[in-house]
């Protein structure tokens, strides 16, 4: 039977650990794709993605091995993206696998995102063949790697593969050991269809595409289908395989794994992790583990130039269709006027988002200081969210505010222990437990308030440790805590875009620092800016930028009148990134400095 | 009635500051100059324009010495003039008693001292080669030449404080010139400019104001961002740049205004000499101006003028209202404004916030 020659594998590893070297490996080793396309990085499609060595948007290529024992192999690599913030995408992918590559960089060892990683492989109750990647490289150490997947992983380290992504060492015995010990899929091609959703994306030639997993029974091209949590129905125009050209077929059997086209116009339409079935002979359930996502960080998205509001919409709008996990709804803000609370996964979710809008569609956006979803209770016991700060009742209305807190996994070399706990402390981390993986790197385990994480924490621990801690954090639920709003007011107006919830214990220090930050980060202006800020109503502290005296006016000779007027255009191109808060021009860095940690 | 600018494009020695267009003199390279922008006079006679005014700009136009005579012949002999002012700038190192002379036969009628400092360590900061009593030797011979004399100063540079201020306040009250222009020196990278603490804007602003009431104790009024003069002796030639009249430069990087347009000439030198040679109009930068950016670039240009604009006068030149290009402006700096008696103008006190007034002009 063919599903025995199936293998449906992914490759987990640690940012940087070599996954994008080793598919391309694999790939060239099945004859998969030139050596040419190969520079082109066939898994690492989205340009973003490249710059940032992560794949977003999850992909699979079908690889056709002839193995040692004479027999051809037909090997689905679905890759997953790396980062925390698409978690929950990693682990439908993981749902279509019977095995997993775990790559480890011998010069690194088990980080943060490898174990993350590896968890949720054996939550799916995948096989684990453990690879200890860039062993040509001279700093490479062996053992001490082997050592640590053994302890923190539990895989037993001579079960793991040797290899050298760069020199295209070792790959033969992946492949073998992908066909000798990852199982075949199951499933019952007589039962009724049951498939796994594990990725979509948008394609504005064909709508909406869809990678599956058939789990049981076998779906065919034509066939009326429905998607049992969304409810929706479609007729299937087309099947195939990616190799990674895309290969049509008439049909996908239980066990096997393929893309489907169905006439689907919006990503909205499908959720990953939805299972499909047939519309006249349906499963009875459908597949467990389906999560509708909930963004968990929010900002605000505003044009810089007001007269780009509209673009800024459509853009929105155009992102959306190929990001099921991105929400938005427009907002009014005082100070700002109109734009966008949008609502993200998690910080690098946001990033990319703002990046793209600026590249791609070529907008200019100020975005406010990112912030997690409160849960008020309010006087009559009942609970709102809210996802701004500026949302957060008058004090008579409510009784408590409740924030999410994540239970963060840090991996560092042990001499950075002191350091970061010192700097944890500064962010209402509570101290759990401590682990040794080896004797020198070590697991610290927090729970912290997410709002504490969502500017520069990421930035913060990399500086601190130069570079060689890693996290992983996931959400563990909503705590009461003592907070309070934050008010800031320039020239006597608050500014809704940027007040704060802050914790009470903090909030005066707070009050200040906050001026000083912005009495650095706005320019002198033509007018004077008085600061101030504001608790429960009073104010705490006060700051004032002069006013604006000198220009550049250096001697420029008389007649270049062109050079004058690039002179001006110059100062109006220093405040393309600023907004108008009154007669005030408050520049982006502004309202992301509040958040940011000295 | 139009303006002729001369631009001469070599030093003898580099200033670190200096961001004109310019390379190390070379008795080859000048030579090379001269036989080119004799012709480049030629090839502009297709104008057919009355010059008014000449001026001689740099680099370092003292550096032509004798051939200041031989370039004013040419002139004389190609195009038509009905002279009013002709001005050289020059660098105190370079005169001497048969400088004087040159320009005398020249014909020169104003010449603008690039003093810039008065005192000797802040010209070696700056890397001028002249040296104070350079300074005082140059105005000593030109005092009796009967120019308008013009002194040109840099303040606001590291280091500088109120006593070396007054040492240029001293050198003018002795001498007296007939107009003075007075720039600030803005960021210098390289070198040991980089380790120096920049001077505040506020110490700038005052240093400035100190030079300014000097100036006007000896009826000495400011009348544009950095231009001082007693009564009558405002430039003329710089003037028709600011009243957005016609211009016409040659030489390298020279910029024209004609015919609603606006270009430059090539930048380096070589390219320069090409164009002229195959009378090839090798304009850089060049513009054809609209109705809206002439009379938009006459407001940039006219206020930096303290009496500001005449609005009914530039309601005729430009069939446009200054008052209504600004309007968005003046919606909420009008503070920074004056409109009176027909004018409008920049306050004073806000010309050195000129950049930021009238940023959002050409929106
Ligand atoms: N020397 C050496 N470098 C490698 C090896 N595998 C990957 N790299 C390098 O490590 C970096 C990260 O690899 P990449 O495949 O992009 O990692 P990913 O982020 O896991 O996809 C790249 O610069 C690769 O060239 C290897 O086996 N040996
Ligand atoms: S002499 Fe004048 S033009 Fe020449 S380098 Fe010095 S400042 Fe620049």
């Amino acid at each position: 039977m063919i599903r025995d020659r199936i293998r449906n594998f992914s490759i987990v590893a640690h940012i940087d650990h070599g996954k994008t070297t080793l598919s391309d490996r694999l790939l060239e080793r099945t004859g998969a794709v030139s050596q040419r396309d190969l520079e082109e990085q066939m898994l690492d499609s989205m340009d973003l993605e490249k710059e940032r060595g992560i794949t977003i948007k999850a992909h699979y290529v079908r690889l056709t091995y002839k193995a040692k024992n004479g027999q051809t192999y037909y090997l689905n690599l679905i890759d997953t993206p790396g980062h925390v913030d698409f978690s929950y995408e990693v682990s439908r992918s993981l749902a279509a696998c019977e095995g997993a590559l775990l790559i480890v960089d011998a010069t690194q060892g088990v980080e943060a995102q490898t174990l993350a990683n590896a968890y949720l492989a054996i939550e799916n109750d995948l096989t684990i063949i453990p690879v200890i990647n860039k062993i040509d490289l001279p700093s490479a150490e062996v053992e001490k790697t082997e050592e640590q997947i053994e302890n923190v992983v539990g895989v037993p380290a001579d079960e793991a593969i040797l290899v050298s992504a760069k020199t295209g060492e070792g790959t033969e015995d992946i492949l073998e050991a992908l066909v000798e010990r990852v199982p075949p899929p199951e499933g019952d091609e007589t039962k009724p269809l049951k498939a796994l959703v594990f990725d979509s994306w948008y394609n504005p030639y064909r709508g909406v595409v869809l990678l599956i997993k058939v789990i049981e029974g076998k779906i065919k091209v034509k066939d009326k289908i429905k998607l049992m949590f969304s409810g929706s129905e479609y007729n299937v125009e087309e099947l195939g395989y990616f190799t990674p050209k895309e290969e049509k077929v008439k049909e996908i059997m239980a066990g096997d794994t393929g893309y489907l086209i169905a006439e689907i116009k919006k990503i909205s339409d499908v959720t990953v992790g939805d299972t499909i079935t047939l519309v006249h002979n349906p499963a009875d359930k459908p597949l467990p583990g389906f999560k509708r996502l909930k963004p968990m960080v929010f900002a605000g998205f505003y044009p810089a130039d007001k007269t780009t509001h509209e673009e800024l919409a459509d853009a929105l709008n155009k992102l959306s269709l190929n990001d099921s996990s991105f929400e938005f709804e427009p907002e009014n803000s005082p100070a700002l006027g109109l734009g966008y609370r949008c609502g993200f996964l998690g910080l690098l979710h946001r990033e990319i988002v703002q990046e793209r809008l600026e590249r791609e569609f070529n907008l200019t956006i100020i975005t406010t200081a990112p912030s997690v979803r409160y849960r008020v209770k309010l006087v009559d016991e009942t609970y709102i969210e809210i996802d701004s700060p500026a949302k957060l009742p008058e004090k008579s209305l409510y009784l408590a505010i409740e924030e999410p807190f994540m239970k963060v996994s840090l991996f560092t070399p042990q001499k950075y222990v002191g350091t970061i706990m010192k700097f944890l402390e500064t962010k209402r981390a509570i101290y759990k437990t401590m682990e040794y993986i080896s004797a020198q790197r070590v697991i610290l385990i927090y729970e912290i308030p997410f709002s504490e994480m969502v500017v520069d924490f990421y930035d913060k621990i990399k500086l601190l440790t130069s570079g060689y801690a890693s996290f992983d954090y996931e959400f563990i639920g909503f705590k009461e805590s003592p907070l309070e709003r934050l008010e800031i007011l320039i020239n006597n107006e608050s500014v809704d875009a940027l007040s704060l919830i802050v914790s009470k214990d903090t909030a005066y220090r707070k009050a200040r620092e906050l001026l000083l930050k912005l009495r650095k980060n706005i320019p002198k202006q033509l007018f004077e800016v008085i600061l101030q800020s504001k608790i429960g109503g009073r104010i705490i502290a006060r700051e004032t930028i002069k006013a604006l005296r000198k220009n550049v006016l250096a001697k420029c000779y008389g007649g270049d009148i062109t050079r004058k007027r690039k002179l001006l255009e110059k100062q109006k191109e220093g405040k393309k990134r600023m907004k108008k808060i009154g007669r005030i021009e408050v520049p982006q860095e502004a309202f992301l400095s509040i958040l940011k940690s000295d | 009635m139009s303006g002729l600018y001369i631009h001469y494009p070599f030093c003898n020695n580099i200033c670190y500051y200096c961001h004109f267009i310019k390379t190390k003199y070379n008795k080859d390279k000048n030579n090379r100059f001269i036989k080119t922008i004799i012709r480049e006079i030629e090839n502009i006679k297709k104008y057919d324009r009355i010059f008014e005014t000449i001026y001689f700009g740099g680099g370092t136009p003292s550096l032509l010495k004798k051939d200041i005579i031989l370039i004013m012949d040419n002139i004389k002999k190609n195009l038509n003039l009905n002279l009013k002012e002709t001005s050289i700038e020059i660098n105190p190192e370079d005169i001497d008693e048969s400088f004087i002379g040159f320009l005398r036969k020249g014909e020169i009628s104003r010449v603008s001292m690039g003093i810039q400092q008065m005192d000797d360590r802040l010209l070696n900061l700056l890397g001028r080669k002249h040296s104070s009593s350079d300074i005082y030797n140059a105005t000593e011979l030109l005092k009796n030449g009967d120019f308008i004399l013009n002194f040109d100063f840099i303040v606001g540079i590291p280091s500088e404080s109120e006593y070396e201020i007054e040492k240029i306040i001293d050198f003018i009250l002795k001498y007296q010139p007939d107009s003075v222009s007075v720039y600030f020196l803005e960021d210098v990278r390289g070198k040991y400019w980089e380790r120096m603490e920049k001077l505040k804007d506020e110490a700038k602003i005052k240093h400035f104001k100190m030079i300014e009431k000097a100036l006007e104790s000896i009826g000495i009024k400011r009348y544009e961002i950095s231009n001082f003069a007693k009564k009558g002796k405002t430039s003329i030639h710089n003037l028709k740049y600011w009243n957005y009249q016609e211009f016409l430069g040659i030489g390298p990087s020279a910029a024209s205004l004609s015919n609603k347009r606006r270009w430059k000439n090539p930048d380096s030198f070589k390219l320069w000499e090409d164009s002229v040679f195959q009378n090839r109009d090798d304009r850089k930068d060049e513009y054809i101006l609209t109705d809206s950016d002439i009379a938009k670039e006459a407001v940039m240009m006219g206020l930096r003028k303290t009496d500001g604009i005449d609005i009914s006068v530039f309601k005729k030149r430009f069939s446009a209202d200054p008052l209504n290009i600004l309007r968005k402006i003046l919606k909420d700096k009008k503070g920074f404004f004056e409109i009176k008696n027909g004018y409008i103008r920049i306050k004073k006190r806000y010309l050195f916030i000129f950049n930021s007034l009238l940023a959002e002009l050409f929106d």
